[in-house]
C-alpha cells in the first residue's frame, strides 16, 4: 500500500549495533590488528602524540596507546559479560521462583534484594571486592553479585504478571509441575524483557568495571583495560590529555551504543511502542471511482 | 421521509491503518435514525457496528482512521464541522455509554461528581444548581442517594453504568449511543438497565442508537433494527418485522443459531467459514462464502432493496416476493 | 448427600473465604455440597461475582478450599498431598472462557498440544497419532499445528483448548464460560461440539456460565448460584419448567430471547444483597415475597421433589412461589 507510513526502521539502533560490532570485532581481532604487541615498551616515544606512527599516541612507557585500547577492550568486553552472566545465572532463576511461588521465601528474597539495593552497586562492588581479593577475578564476581538484586526485582516483577496470565492456569490445570510451568512457560514469555535488562547490565557493567579498576581493585598491571588505562592517563592529564581522553571516549561509546541498541531493541519487540502507521495528510480522502461505486449501488437502492 | 431522521448517514466508509495494512473497515454504510426512536444496530464482532458509532462521535483515530461519506444530524454536517464544534456537540446533543463504564468514568470522582463535572462543562448553571441537578438525575436513574458519594470502583457493574446514563443525559441528549451497554451485565441487571433506557427515551423523547450483539435484546428494546455483515448492512427492517420475517441469509444464519427451548436435543444451526478480512474491497457479495444460497449472481456486490420497511442487500431476495427466499 | 455409585465428583461442605486487606474476607464460595454424576453435563448458573468460577476450581484443586472436602471417584482430593494428587490431576481438566490467553502465547500450536502427551511420558509416534486423533474430533485441520496462537480466531483456540483438556482421557472437564468469549454463531459450532463429545466419549462436565439458555440447550442438570451459594439444583427440564426459587425465577424471566418480552422481576443488584447480608439468606434483601423467617436463618438446600434442591423458606415441598 502506498498510503502506509510503516513503522520507522530503528536506523539509529541500526548505525549503535554497527559500531558496538565494529568494536567489539576490533578488540577481538586485536592481535591482527594492532600495530604493536600488547605491552611493547618504546621508551623513545614516551608520552608521544597521535602520529602516523603511534594513531591515538602513546603512554608514559611509550606502549602504543591504539594496541592497548584494543587488548584492554578485550578484557573489558569479555568481563563485563562475565558480570552480567553470573548475575543472569543467580539472579533469573531467583526471580522466577520467588515472583511464582510468593509467600515466605519471595519475602526473604525480597527484603534481601532491598537490603542490597540500598548501597550503590559501586560501593557493594567495592565492599565484596576485599572479601574475594583484588584482581580481575574478583572484581567480575564481586559486580557480578552486586547486580544480582536489580536483575530478581525485573525478572520476579514480570513473574508477576505473567503468573496471573490464563495461559499459566492452564498449565497448572493440565498438571505441569511449577518448576516446568516456570521454565517452558514462564520463562520464555519473560526472556525479551529479560535480555534487554541483560544488555543494560553489560553497559553498567563495563562502567563499574572501568571505576572499579580507576580505583586500582579491577585490573592489575601490565594488564590494560580501559577502566586501568583511564586512571593511568589521569596523571597526564595536561601534558597527554589524549591518555585519558581515549579509553573514556572508548568506554562512552561503548556504553551509549549498548544502551541505543536496547532501546531499539525494546521498540522492536514491544508493539505497544511502536509508532502505529498513520495515513499521510495530503492524501485525497477515498478513490473516486469508489465513491461513484458507492453512489450508485445507493442511486440503485432507492431506486433512482 | 428524510424530515423525520434525526440521523441521516450516506455512503458512510472508513478505512483504518493498521500494522498490517489498511482495513476497509465499513464500506458504503447508509443509515436513517428517526426521531424519538430506538435503532438497533447488530452484528458479530469485527462487523464494523462500533466503527460505525464511533464515527458519528468522530471518536476514531485522526490519521489512522480515514472517514468518507456524509452524517446529517439534525441539519448539520458532522464530518464537515470543526473539531472545536464537534466538541460542543459531544455530550450535549449527542452523548454515548460503553459496554465498561469504569473506562469512561473518573476513577477519582464519586459518582455524584462525575455529573457535576458535566454539567460544568456544557452549561452555565452555578454549583448549586449543578448539585442539585446531579442529585436529581442520580434519582431519575434509580441510582440509591446513599451511594452517591462512592467512586465508581465502589460501584457495581449495574450501578456505573446507571452513573454514566445520567451522564449521558445530563443535557438532554438528541441521539445517544449506547454500544453494547448492557453486554457486561447480569441479565437481571440488564433488564433494569433496559427498562430504564426505554423509559429514558419515552421521556426525554431522544433516539437511541443502539448496538449490540445480542438479538435477544434488541427484541426487548429496539423499534428498527440494521444487520451489519463485514462492514456492510445487509439488512434493515422494524424490529419485530426484521425477528419473525428475516430475509438476508445472513440474518436467519444469526437468528438460527440462538439455543433456545428446552430439551431440545438436536443440533444447532452453524454458519460454517468466518467472516472476510478487509483489506480490500471484495466485489462480491460478502457473505457468499458462507451462504448456502450463493450462485453466480453472488459474484457481483448486490444492491440495497425496499419493500416497504425493509430493506435487504441479497440477490435472493426479490423486491417482489417480499418474505424469501 | 449420599455416595452415591454413579457419583463422579462430590463436593461436601465446601466454603472458599478470599481476604480481603487485615481483617476483611469475602465468603466466595459458601458450604456447597453437590453431586456429579458420571455421564452428562452439569450446568452451573448465576451472575458475575457469585462464586461459579470458584467452586469450578475448587473442585479441581486448582484452589485450595478454606474448609470443606472434595470426593472424585471416592477419594478425598482436598487431603491428598501434591505427589498423590498428580496422578489424578490428569483425569480432571478445564477449559477456560479466555481462548486467547490459553495458550502459550510463545509457543506453536502443535507443542502447545504434543507438550501434554511428552510431558506424561507418551512416546513420539504415540503423541503425533493422539494429536491427529483429536484434531479430528474437534473438526480442526493438522496445518494449524504449526501457527502460533495469535494467528487463529476465538473460536479455532476453544476447539483445541478442548482437545487439550480431553488429551490424556480425562473423566472430568470443568468448563468455565467457555462460549461466553464467542460471537453466536461460534458459540453454536462449539456447543455442538459438546454435544458431540458428550455422545461419544460419555464424558462428564461442569458447564459454568451466566447464560441460561446456552444452560438450557446443553446441560442435564442444573445448579443455580447466588453468592456463594447454591440455591436451587435440578434437572434441566425440570429446573426450566417448575423453577421454584425466586432467584432462580427471575433469572429465567430475564434472559432475553428474540420474540420474548422480559420483565424486570428484581430490585437492585447483587451488592446489595451483599452489603446487607446479615444472619438470614443471602437474597433477602432482593427477594420480592421476602418473609421474616428469611432474614433471621438461612435456608438450607431441601429436597422437594426427585433431584430438585432448593435451598428457600417459602418453597414448600409442593410448591413454590411463583413471580
Amino acid at each position: 500500500m502506498k498510503t502506509a507510513n510503516m513503522a520507522r526502521p530503528p536506523v539509529v539502533a541500526i548505525i549503535a549495533g554497527a559500531l558496538l560490532a565494529l568494536i567489539i570485532i576490533a578488540c577481538a581481532a586485536a592481535p591482527l590488528i594492532a600495530p604493536y604487541g600488547m605491552s611493547e615498551q618504546n621508551l623513545k616515544d614516551s608520552l608521544a602524540s597521535p602520529s602516523a606512527k603511534h594513531l591515538l599516541g602513546a603512554d608514559k612507557m611509550g606502549r602504543d596507546l591504539f594496541t592497548r585500547i584494543l587488548y584492554g577492550g578485550r578484557v573489558t568486553l569479555i568481563s563485563a559479560v562475565g558480570v552480567v552472566t553470573l548475575s543472569a545465572v543467580i539472579g533469573i532463576p531467583l526471580g522466577l521462583i520467588s515472583g511464582y511461588f510468593g509467600g515466605m521465601l519471595d519475602a526473604i528474597v525480597s527484603r534481601f534484594c532491598d537490603m542490597l539495593i540500598a548501597f550503590p552497586s559501586l560501593l557493594l562492588a567495592l565492599v565484596l571486592v576485599f572479601a574475594f581479593g583484588r584482581g580481575l577475578g574478583g572484581a567480575v564476581v564481586a559486580m557480578g553479585i552486586a547486580f544480582v538484586p536489580m536483575l530478581v526485582r525485573v525478572v520476579r516483577s514480570l513473574t508477576l504478571v505473567e503468573k496471573n496470565k490464563t495461559y499459566v492456569e492452564a498449565a497448572r490445570s493440565i498438571g505441569f509441575s511449577p518448576m516446568y510451568i516456570i521454565f517452558k512457560h514462564i520463562f520464555p514469555n519473560c526472556a525479551a524483557t529479560i535480555a534487554v535488562q541483560f544488555a543494560l547490565d553489560l553497559g553498567y557493567a563495563i562502567l563499574s568495571l572501568a571505576g572499579l579498576s580507576f580505583l586500582g581493585l579491577g585490573v592489575q598491571p601490565p594488564t590494560a583495560d580501559w577502566g586501568a588505562m583511564l586512571s593511568e592517563g589521569r596523571d597526564f592529564l595536561l601534558p597527554a590529555p589524549w591518555l585519558a581522553l581515549c579509553p573514556g571516549l572508548v568506554i562512552v561509546l561503548s556504553v551509549l551504543c549498548i544502551n541505543t541498541l536496547c532501546d531499539g531493541i525494546q521498540q522492536y519487540l514491544d508493539p505497544a511502542q511502536q509508532p502505529l502507521p498513520s495515513f499521510r495528510r495530503r492524501e485525497k480522502p477515498l478513490e473516486a471511482a469508489e465513491v461513484r461505486a458507492a453512489n450508485l449501488k445507493e442511486g440503485a437502492a432507492r431506486g433512482e | 421521509m428524510e424530515n423525520d431522521n434525526l440521523l441521516t448517514i450516506r455512503n458512510l466508509s472508513v478505512e483504518l491503518m493498521t500494522a498490517r495494512g489498511v482495513v476497509h473497515a465499513i464500506s458504503g454504510v447508509s443509515l436513517d435514525i428517526y426521531r424519538g426512536n430506538i435503532h438497533g444496530l447488530v452484528g458479530e464482532s469485527g462487523c464494523g457496528k462500533s466503527i460505525t458509532s464511533k464515527s458519528i462521535m468522530r471518536l476514531l483515530p485522526e490519521g489512522r482512521a480515514r472517514i468518507s461519506g456524509s452524517i446529517d444530524f439534525d441539519g448539520s454536517k458532522l464530518l464537515a464541522l470543526s473539531e472545536k464544534q464537534m466538541a460542543k456537540l459531544r455530550g450535549a446533543e449527542i452523548s454515548m455509554i460503553f459496554q465498561e463504564p469504569m473506562t469512561s468514568l473518573s476513577p477519582l470522582k464519586t459518582a455524584r461528581a462525575q455529573l457535576e463535572g458535566a454539567l460544568a462543562n456544557h452549561t452555565n448553571l452555578s454549583r448549586a444548581e449543578r448539585r442539585f441537578r446531579a442529585e436529581n438525575l442520580l434519582e431519575r436513574v434509580g441510582f440509591p442517594r446513599d451511594r452517591a458519594k462512592r467512586y465508581p470502583f465502589e460501584l457495581s457493574g449495574g450501578m456505573r453504568q446507571r452513573v454514566m446514563i445520567a451522564q449521558a443525559i445530563s443535557c438532554n441528549p438528541k441521539l445517544l449511543i449506547a454500544d453494547e451497554p448492557t453486554t457486561a451485565l447480569d441479565v437481571t441487571i440488564q433488564a433494569q438497565i433496559l427498562a430504564l433506557l426505554r423509559d429514558l427515551q419515552n421521556e426525554y423523547g431522544m433516539s437511541v442508537l443502539f448496538v449490540t450483539h445480542n438479538f435477544g435484546v434488541v427484541s426487548q428494546i429496539c423499534d428498527r433494527v440494521s444487520v451489519m455483515y463485514a462492514g456492510n448492512i445487509v439488512e434493515t427492517a422494524a424490529a419485530e418485522e426484521l425477528l419473525s420475517n428475516p430475509m438476508h441469509p445472513y440474518t436467519r444464519a444469526l437468528i438460527g443459531c440462538i439455543p433456545r427451548g428446552s430439551g431440545q436435543r438436536d443440533r444447532l444451526f452453524a454458519l460454517p467459514g468466518s467472516p472476510p478480512l478487509l483489506y480490500e474491497i471484495p466485489d462480491a457479495c460478502r457473505f457468499a462464502p458462507r451462504c448456502k444460497y450463493a450462485d453466480e449472481q453472488c459474484l457481483s456486490a448486490p444492491y440495497h432493496r425496499t419493500t416497504g420497511t425493509h430493506t435487504v442487500a441479497c440477490h435472493h431476495v426479490s423486491a417482489d416476493s417480499a418474505g424469501g427466499i | 448427600m449420599t455416595k452415591g455409585k454413579n457419583a463422579l465428583v462430590e463436593a461436601i461442605e465446601i466454603s472458599k473465604q478470599f481476604r480481603i486487606g487485615k481483617n476483611r474476607a469475602i465468603k466466595a464460595v459458601n458450604g456447597i455440597s453437590l453431586t456429579i454424576r458420571k455421564g452428562g453435563i452439569f450446568g452451573l448458573v448465576g451472575e458475575s461475582g457469585c462464586g461459579k468460577s470458584t467452586f469450578g476450581r475448587l473442585l479441581l484443586r486448582l484452589i485450595e478450599p478454606t474448609s470443606g472436602k472434595v470426593f472424585f471417584k471416592g477419594t478425598d482430593i482436598t487431603s491428598l498431598s501434591n505427589r498423590e494428587f498428580s496422578p489424578i490431576r490428569r483425569s480432571m481438566q478445564m477449559v477456560f472462557q479466555d481462548p486467547y490467553g490459553s495458550f502459550n502465547p510463545k509457543m506453536r500450536i502443535g507443542s502447545s498440544l504434543k507438550e501434554v502427551g511428552k510431558y506424561f511420558g507418551l512416546s513420539k509416534e504415540s503423541v503425533t497419532a493422539r494429536v491427529s486423533e483429536l484434531l479430528e474430533r474437534v473438526s480442526l485441520s493438522e496445518d494449524l499445528l504449526l501457527r502460533s496462537p495469535r494467528e487463529l480466531s476465538g473460536g479455532q483456540l476453544q476447539r483445541l483448548a478442548i482437545a487439550r483438556a480431553i488429551f490424556n482421557n480425562a473423566d472430568f472437564i470443568v468448563a468455565d464460560e467457555p462460549v461466553s468469549a464467542l460471537d453466536v454463531s461460534v458459540q453454536a459450532q462449539l456447543l455442538n461440539l459438546f454435544c458431540d463429545l458428550r455422545e461419544s466419549t460419555g464424558l462428564t462436565m461442569l458447564f459454568i456460565s451466566h447464560d441460561i439458555s446456552v444452560i438450557n440447550y446443553l446441560c442435564d442438570s442444573v445448579g443455580v448460584m447466588y453468592l456463594g451459594r447454591l440455591v436451587e439444583t435440578a434437572d434441566t427440564a425440570d429446573l426450566f419448567h417448575d423453577a421454584r426459587h425466586p432467584y432462580t425465577q427471575a433469572l429465567l424471566a430475564s434472559a432475553p430471547l428474540p420474540g420474548r418480552k422480559i420483565k424486570v422481576v428484581l430490585p437492585g443488584d447483587a451488592q446489595d444483597s451483599a452489603e446487607t447480608v446479615g444472619a438470614g439468606c443471602e437474597f433477602y434483601s432482593r427477594c420480592p415475597p421476602r418473609s421474616d423467617k428469611c432474614k433471621e436463618e438461612a435456608p438450607v438446600l431441601r429436597r422437594v421433589s426427585g433431584t430438585h434442591c432448593v435451598a428457600c423458606h417459602l418453597c414448600g415441598a409442593s410448591s413454590g412461589y411463583v413471580i
